[in-house]
This record gives C-alpha cells, sequence and structure tokens, in this order.
C-alpha cells in the first residue's frame, strides 16, 4: 500500500514535547501550542468520497478566532451556552473552538443525517434549548427554518453561514478565567433528565496535561479519530488534546467508519497513527467486518494506544480485535482498558497494557456482593475486565451505601476524585449536591478493587448503554406508552449485553391494552421500533408483547426491570443466535 | 437463485441474528433502517454476510440507508452482483 502523500509535519518543526507549562484559559494554551509550529498538520480530515485535506495548526486556529468574533458580532456573551447542531464537518471544529476559545460555552448536540429524521431532530434541539436556557442553537442552512419556527420563543437559530470569517487575534473576555466553564457535555435522554455536566479550563488543561504525561507524547505521536465529536471521548481526545498537545489528529465521520470501518485502519497505516480511543463496541464491529483482503500490506505496528472504553470492556471484542489485526503488526499490548465519565473530563482510570481478566463466582457476586476468585476452569465463573488503576491524578475507592469504604474484593459503588472534577450540573445543583460526597464524586456505577486495578461489574441505575450513549430504560418506557396499542405503565426496557456486537442491546417487553387480531401486534411493534428510533437515535432489538400480569411492578409501584429482565432471558433468551 | 430466495435468505439473518427475535415478520418493502428495526452499524455487519452467503461483495459506498433500507432493494442489490 503506498504510504500518504500528506506530510503532517510542518516546516518548523516544534523540538519535541511539552509537559507542564500552566496556562489558564484552553485558548491561551492552544494559541501556545500553535505559535510554537503553524504550519504543521493539525487536522487531517478524511470526507465520505475518500478525499484527504489537510488543515494547518494556523488555519485552524484562525479560523476559531474569527468564529468567536463571529459570535461576539451577534451579542453573545462569554458564559452562555451554545449548542452546536451540526454535521460532523470542519465548520463543527472551527465554531466549537471559537465558542471555548471564550466567546460562549458550547455543547455539541447529537446530530442526525437521516434527512426524513429532521422533525424529530428539530423536536429534541427544542426540549434541550428550552430546558437548559441556550443563548443559541447554531445549525446548517437547511435546519434554519425549522429550528427557527420551533424555538421562536426559546432561543436565537443562527445559521453557520452568518459566523463566517477568519481573525488573526483574539482576547479572551476578562469574564473567563480558569474556573470558567469551558464546555457542557449533555447525558443522553429526553424525558427531562438530560443533565448538563460542566466542565471548567482548568478541569479540562489538568486532564489534558495527565493524559499527555501518561502517554509520554512525543512530536512523532498522531491520532486517528472516528469517533462522533458530540461524545466527550471523541471531543476530548479527537480534537482537544491533539490541539494542545500540537499533534496531528486524523478525522472521519462516524458513519463512513460505520460502513467502512477499514477507513480508520488504512488512516493508521497511511499517518503511522499512534493513539486511538474507541468504546468496546468499535473492537466487535471492526473483527467481524473489516475483510481479510482490506487488511493485506498494512503495517499497524506504530500503534501504541488503543484505549477501550465508555462503556463495558469485553474480553471477547478485545481477543477478536487483537486476533485480525496482530498479523498487521498491531501489538496486543497495546489494547488499554478504561472507565470514566463526563464528570471527570474523562478517564478516571485505566490499565496498564492489556487488561487483566478477574474471574470470580457468580454465586459470590449475587448472593454475598463479594469477588472471590475461581480457578480458569471452575463452573459458575463469571469474568470482568479490569480497567486499571487511577489516571491522570485521578483516584478510585469502593463505598457502601452510607459512604464508607469497602476492602478489596467487596463489591459497592464507585467514587471518584480527582483534581479535574466538573463543577456541576447545568442548571441543577440538586442533582450536584446529590452527586457528590465529601469531595468524591458518587458514579452510581458498580464495582470491586482487587490488586488495586477496578473491575466494574454493574450499575445502581437501570442505565443501558449502547454503543457508549447511555439511554434510559425510562425515556423508551415513555415512548412506548405513548405507541397506541400498549397499555400505559405496562412497558418496561432493559439492556441485555450482546457478546456479537459487544455492547448492549434495548429489549422491551410490553402487555397490550387489548389481544390484537393477526398481524395486530406487528403494527404496533412498527410504530414503536420507528418511535424510539426517532426519540433516540438508537433503534430497540427485541420487542416481545406478553399476556397481561407478566409484568408485575412492585409494591412500591416501581416497573421490575432487573426482573423483568430475568424472566425475558428464561423465556425467550433460548432462541437468541440459533 | 430468485428474488424470493434472496429475501428470504437475508430475513433469517435479520431476524435471528441482528434484532434477534425469530419470529419478527418483516415485509419484503418495509424499512428496517428508517423503521428503527436494525441500524447502519448492522448493514455493514449484512455487507459481510451477504458477501459470504451470496458470494457478492456489495463495496462500502453502497452500503447506506437510501440502498438498503428494505429487503427487496438488498436482494435487487445482491442479483445485480450475482449477475455482474
Amino acid at each position: 500500500m503506498k504510504s500518504s502523500s500528506l506530510d503532517l509535519t510542518g516546516k518548523a518543526r516544534g523540538n519535541g514535547l511539552r509537559r507542564t507549562e500552566s496556562k489558564s484559559t484552553l485558548f491561551a494554551a492552544i494559541d501556545a501550542a500553535v505559535a510554537r509550529d503553524a504550519t504543521r498538520a493539525a487536522v487531517v480530515w478524511i470526507g465520505e468520497d475518500g478525499s484527504r485535506a489537510s488543515i494547518q495548526a494556523g488555519e485552524l486556529h484562525r479560523s476559531a478566532m474569527g468564529r468567536a468574533h463571529a459570535l461576539r458580532r451577534h451579542g453573545i456573551a462569554s458564559g452562555e451556552l451554545v449548542l452546536l447542531a451540526l454535521p460532523y464537518s470542519p465548520d463543527l471544529l472551527s465554531i466549537f473552538l471559537g465558542a471555548i476559545y471564550g466567546a460562549a460555552i458550547p455543547a455539541i448536540l447529537p446530530y442526525v443525517t437521516d434527512q426524513a429524521a429532521v422533525a424529530a431532530q428539530v423536536e429534541r434541539v427544542r426540549r434541550l434549548a428550552a430546558a437548559a436556557e441556550a443563548r443559541a442553537v447554531i445549525c446548517p442552512g437547511f435546519l434554519a427554518a425549522p429550528l427557527g419556527d420551533a424555538l421562536r420563543s426559546v432561543c436565537e437559530v443562527i445559521d453557520t453561514s452568518m459566523l463566517a470569517g477568519v481573525a488573526e487575534t483574539w482576547s479572551v473576555p476578562a469574564s473567563v478565567g480558569q474556573e470558567s466553564a469551558a464546555l457542557i457535555q449533555f447525558t443522553s435522554g429526553t424525558t427531562g433528565g438530560q443533565k448538563g455536566v460542566r466542565v471548567s479550563h482548568a478541569a479540562v488543561l489538568s486532564f489534558l496535561q495527565g493524559l499527555a504525561l501518561d502517554l509520554e507524547v512525543t512530536q512523532r505521536d498522531v491520532i486517528v479519530s472516528w469517533l462522533p465529536l458530540y461524545h466527550d471521548l471523541g471531543v476530548i481526545t479527537g480534537l482537544l488534546f491533539p490541539l494542545f498537545q500540537g499533534i496531528s489528529t486524523v478525522l472521519m465521520s462516524p458513519a463512513h467508519w460505520v460502513r467502512a470501518p477499514v477507513v480508520m485502519l488504512r488512516a493508521m497505516h497511511d499517518f503511522k497513527g499512534t493513539l486511538t480511543w474507541m468504546p468496546n463496541f468499535a473492537f466487535s464491529h471492526m473483527a467481524r467486518t473489516v475483510r481479510d483482503a482490506d487488511l493485506e500490506g498494512l503495517d499497524l505496528s506504530a500503534w501504541r494506544h488503543c484505549a477501550n472504553g465508555a462503556e463495558p470492556v469485553r474480553e471477547d471484542s478485545i481477543a477478536a480485535f487483537s486476533a485480525r489485526l496482530e498479523p498487521c503488526g498491531m501489538r496486543s499490548e497495546a489494547i488499554r482498558a478504561g472507565y470514566g465519565m463526563a464528570e471527570n473530563v474523562l478517564t478516571a482510570t485505566l490499565s496498564r497494557g492489556r487488561p487483566r481478566v478477574d474471574r470470580i463466582s457468580a454465586a459470590d457476586l449475587q448472593t454475598r456482593r463479594i469477588a472471590n476468585p475461581l480457578p480458569p476452569s471452575a463452573a459458575g465463573a463469571v469474568a470482568f475486565v479490569s480497567n486499571g488503576s487511577g489516571f491522570a491524578g485521578a483516584e478510585v475507592a469502593i463505598a457502601d451505601e452510607q459512604g464508607r469504604r469497602l476492602p478489596e474484593r467487596e463489591v459497592g459503588e464507585i467514587l471518584v476524585r480527582s483534581p479535574h472534577l466538573f463543577e456541576g450540573y447545568h442548571l441543577r445543583p440538586d442533582l450536584t449536591a446529590a452527586a457528590m460526597r465529601d469531595g468524591w464524586f458518587r458514579s452510581g456505577d458498580l464495582g470491586y478493587l482487587a490488586g488495586g486495578e477496578l473491575y466494574i461489574c454493574g450499575r445502581k441505575k437501570d442505565l443501558i448503554i449502547v454503543r457508549g450513549a447511555n439511554i434510559s430504560p425510562e425515556d423508551v418506557e415513555a415512548i412506548a406508552d405513548r405507541t397506541p396499542g400498549i397499555q400505559a405503565g405496562r412497558a418496561v426496557a432493559f439492556g441485555v449485553a450482546d457478546a456479537e456486537t459487544g455492547t448492549e442491546r434495548i429489549v422491551v417487553v410490553a402487555e397490550l391494552r387489548e389481544p390484537l387480531p393477526e398481524g395486530g401486534a406487528g403494527a404496533v411493534e412498527r410504530a414503536l421500533r420507528k418511535a424510539v428510533l426517532e426519540g433516540l437515535g438508537t433503534p430497540v432489538s427485541a420487542v416481545r408483547f406478553v399476556e397481561r400480569g407478566w409484568i408485575t411492578k412492585t409494591s412500591s409501584g416501581k416497573l421490575p426491570r432487573a426482573a423483568s429482565r430475568e424472566r425475558y432471558l428464561q423465556h425467550f433468551g433460548e432462541t437468541i443466535g440459533n | 437463485m430468485t428474488r424470493d430466495d434472496v429475501i428470504e435468505r437475508l430475513r433469517l439473518f435479520i431476524c435471528h441474528k441482528i434484532v434477534k427475535q425469530p419470529n419478527l415478520s418483516l415485509r419484503d418493502d418495509e424499512p428496517l433502517i428508517t423503521g428503527g428495526i436494525m441500524d447502519s452499524m448492522a448493514l455493514a455487519y449484512l455487507g459481510v454476510f451477504i458477501e459470504k452467503e451470496f458470494g457478492v461483495q456489495i463495496p462500502d459506498n453502497d452500503l447506506t440507508t437510501e440502498a438498503m433500507d428494505t429487503l427487496g432493494q438488498m436482494a435487487d442489490r445482491v442479483l445485480r452482483g450475482v449477475g455482474g
């Protein structure tokens, strides 16, 4: 395979590593990195048609400063929230950066390209803009009219063409300092449960510095990423980290990668990519869809950091991935498993090299909440992948309901403390107070420590994680309740781990209002599937209609998700995968 | 191999391996991706299946929602590949 003609290094090569220079805002840090070498390729953009365009650091910086000035001209003030409803494009990069330079507080929203889903997308944006008291929504031209109508009484809608222009300089407003919010990361959801995680400039910079130190980054490092920028993993590792560090990032759209994951591997080969971050499902997706012929001639030996995070890490996904790519020189030790959350900017723990696997007694875990090791061949074992130990200055601890620390191998809630915790949930001090205890962030995830390493084994909340995106079962159930034919309050949603896709599938079990004639349930099911896709952006996997009384509410009137899940697996699970 | 044969094999694969709901009834002209039954990730996996099952390689750029949203569209695409 021929190597790329794009030269990533600029004429004035930076002389190595930057370490712990403290810059107060992201603008100052990025400005300093650009000043060291403005001509290097900051971003290589791989288009859907396979085209490759290089954006120099100085060029991107000037464009971002131009956006910052344009936002200011629009009367937007530095502390105001702007929602970016933009497709994956160089415009998104510069507008996001312009805002983060101190012109506003940006939040990037999931963007659906499907034209048919415009109405659903407009409705999602409207709800969020209203709930989050956004100052403006920035969108592409074709969305400006429908969004403008929907948001008339909510906030301003700005078409990207109104934010054109470049600038040579920018001065951060005096009101913006290191403790100011740099960006807001919204969790997914629709029923008012969406939380906006506010992180400060100081927090983001602290994390980026910790990341650089851990990875021992050099000027030879190249990041390759297809992650969506509305996901914290994508925007931090694919954009902010390389700009902060003065290294190149090769970007391609998530939709492009999903269709042709080999595009990422070719980029790793062509640009001698070294650093990547991906959710677990991506390891499975690549292992099972990349063709043998496409791997011929690829040299992946430069790949030295391949982090797996954002959803539970599976041993089989990692094994399948490395078995496919090792013949191309990919080193299995490069694979690291991590755990983190937007409230900690990103990673809280990360394994050193390929993660250990702990085999423990399923019975002891279930009944005594203890992780009791079993020999490899023993029956009744369940395996968990290590997520390593505290990363970039973060510490983790395990606590019981009262907040008392638990010893190793006892299961409890995972707590995180670090120099870069979030400042709070946007407009929700009540949720912030509930999430913090004595300076520690309560993750809501369940896990245990063994040998100083963290193992995740569940969640306190009934959250479903599909390909790194958190889906609240309440949101799915609310959609089911509104679906004609389904008995309101008699639909339960839960996640089922899926070995083939390496992520969770959404399953809905619902009782019907009345027995339907042949083919009738099909229509109800179709309506439900379409509504979930439009409302949440993710399809339901299995839908099962059950007789009245199948779903038994608890005495407190709660839906029994865990019990329904067990029952579903017993009743219907046998047929899975046959 | 008739169009109906191809549709039936695709249908079985989608119900069993993608949606994991063997009793699912799918019409030939039903939108699967825009209808919330499967996603574009599954489409890539379906591409691998089609290659193994029918010996037809569908270029990545053809694995789109527009071109492959229904069983009928998928079958027609497979048959074009068999013929060509």
